[in-house]
C-alpha cells in the first residue's frame, strides 16, 4: 500500500488483544455492524478467517464482500492491515 | 411468463385447455376434471420445454431465469462434491487449498469454478474461434444438457423449469448460455480424458513466441534458447562451429602461396645444389688417392714401418 491511514498504523503498532472489529483497517461502522450481526465481534474473529483462507487475497477480499459488502478500497485495506499485523507478531 | 413459473395445478381450467390446445395437444372430452388437463399439462408441456423451445414466449422465460441460471448449473455440480473432492480438484488446478469448513466451502466453490470457466475459456480460444462454444461446442452440451433433463424431469418439476432453458439455440440470449454449458461439456471432458494434465496456471498452450528476425530483431542473438528445428540443423551447426570460417582459410592459402614463392624465388637467385660439395669432396679425396702412391709416405704406414723393424 502507498499509503497507510492512521488506522492501519494504530492497528499494527501492537498485539491486538481485544479490539473490536472495526478497529481494523477500512472496517467503519456500517460494515463493523454488519460482521458483528455475523458473529465476527473482535479483530480476532476477522483474523481467523484470514488465517483459515491462508492468507490469500483473493478468497479474503471475496469473502469479506460477501459478509459485509465491503468495496474494493475497504477489501484491500483490511487485508493489507491484517497481513502486516501477521508479519509483525505472527 | 406464469406458465412456467407457476404449478400447473394453480392454473385455472381454461388456461390449460388453451396452453395444450397452443402444444398441439389433444385435448380430454369436455366434462373430464382439471386434474385430467393438469396431467396432460405436466405430461406435455413440460416435457416440451425441456427439450424444446422455440416460441417467443418461452424465449422470455429464458430472460427471466437468466440470472440463477449459470451459477446455478455449475453449482449444482459443486454442490455434490464432498469438501475432500473439492480440496481435490482444487489442487487438479494448482490450488493449494486451505481447509474446507463452512465458512470456506462457498469461496473455494466459487474459486473452481472461476478456474472451470477460464480454462473452457482457453480451450475454445486455442480451437481458433473465440465465439466457438456459442455454435458447436454448446450444441454438444446441449445433447448432454438434455440427457439430464429428461432424468431430472422426473425428479422434480422445478428443477425441469430452471434446467429447460438451457437447450435454446433459437433464443437471442444463446451467448450467455453458452459459458456454463461448455463448462459442463468440459467436466464431461474431463471424466472421459483424466490423463489430461491441468496445470497450476490453467493455460495449457505453450507460450507464443515473436518470429525470430522480424521487426528488425538480430536473428541469432535475440533468442540464444531457441531450439533448432531438426536434429540435422543442429548437426550442421556443431560443424560449422568446429570450422574456422572461409575467409581465414583464404588468408592461410595466400600466405602459404607467398611464402613458397619466396622460396623458389631466391633459389632461382643463388642456385644451389646440396650435392655439390659431396661431389667436391669427393673429386679431391680421389685426386689424393691417385697422387698417394708417388708422395711421400703416409705418417700411419711410417708408424707401422716403425713397429716391423723395432
Amino acid at each position: 500500500m502507498s499509503s497507510t491511514s492512521q488506522k492501519h498504523k494504530d492497528f499494527v503498532a501492537e498485539p491486538m488483544g481485544e479490539k473490536k472489529v472495526m478497529a481494523l483497517a477500512g472496517i467503519g461502522d456500517a460494515l463493523g455492524r454488519r460482521l458483528e450481526e455475523k458473529g465476527f465481534d473482535k479483530a480476532y474473529v476477522v483474523l481467523g478467517q484470514f488465517l483459515v483462507l491462508k492468507k490469500d487475497e483473493e478468497l479474503f477480499r471475496d469473502w469479506l464482500k460477501d459478509t459485509c459488502g465491503a468495496n474494493s478500497k475497504q477489501q484491500g485495506d483490511c487485508y493489507g492491515c491484517l497481513r502486516e499485523w501477521c508479519d509483525s507478531f505472527l | 411468463m406464469p406458465v412456467f413459473q407457476e404449478d400447473p395445478t394453480h392454473l385455472s381450467k381454461s388456461r390449460l385447455k388453451s396452453d395444450l390446445v397452443a402444444h398441439n395437444v389433444a385435448l380430454p372430452t369436455e366434462n373430464s376434471k382439471k386434474d385430467v388437463y393438469v396431467g396432460l399439462h405436466l405430461k406435455h408441456i413440460n416435457l416440451n420445454n425441456a427439450t424444446d423451445f422455440s416460441s417467443d414466449e418461452e424465449d422470455q422465460v429464458v430472460e427471466d431465469t437468466q440470472e440463477e441460471e449459470p451459477s446455478g448449473v455449475d453449482m449444482l455440480d459443486l454442490n455434490g462434491l464432498t469438501d475432500d473432492e473439492l480440496k481435490a480438484s482444487l489442487l487438479k488446478h494448482g490450488v493449494l487449498a486451505g481447509p474446507i469448513v463452512a465458512s470456506t466451502r462457498a469461496l473455494y466453490e466459487r474459486r473452481l469454478q472461476k478456474l472451470l470457466q477460464s480454462n473452457v475459456q482457453m480451450e475454445t480460444t486455442l480451437n481458433g474461434t473465440g465465439d466457438a462454444d456459442a455454435y458447436s461446442d454448446s450444441e454438444e452440451g446441449d445433447e448432454e444438457g438434455k440427457e439430464e433433463d429428461s432424468v431430472r424431469a422426473q425428479c422434480s418439476t422445478r428443477v425441469i423449469y430452471i434446467s429447460a432453458s438451457q437447450p435454446s439455440p433459437h433464443s437471442p440470449s444463446s451467448m450467455d448460455h453458452s459459458k456454463p454449458q461448455s463448462t459442463r461439456s468440459f467436466i464431461i471432458l474431463i471424466l472421459f480424458y483424466p490423463e489430461m494434465v491441468p496445470i497450476p496456471t490453467g493455460i495449457t498452450a505453450t507460450c507464443r513466441r515473436p518470429i525470430k528476425g522480424a521487426a528488425g530483431r538480430p536473428v541469432q542473438y535475440k533468442y540464444p534458447d531457441a531450439p533448432p528445428a531438426s536434429p540435422l540443423t543442429l548437426e550442421r551447426r556443431e560443424v560449422e562451429g568446429r570450422l574456422v570460417p572461409i575467409y581465414i582459410q583464404i588468408l592461410v592459402f595466400l600466405a602459404m602461396a607467398w611464402v613458397l614463392y619466396l622460396v623458389y624465388a631466391s633459389m632461382e637467385e643463388t642456385p644451389y645444389n646440396p650435392l655439390l660439395p659431396l661431389l667436391d669432396g669427393l673429386s679431391e679425396i680421389l685426386e689424393s688417392q691417385e697422387e698417394g702412391p708417388a708422395g711421400p709416405a703416409d705418417p700411419v704406414d711410417l708408424a707401422v714401418q716403425d713397429s716391423l723393424s723395432g
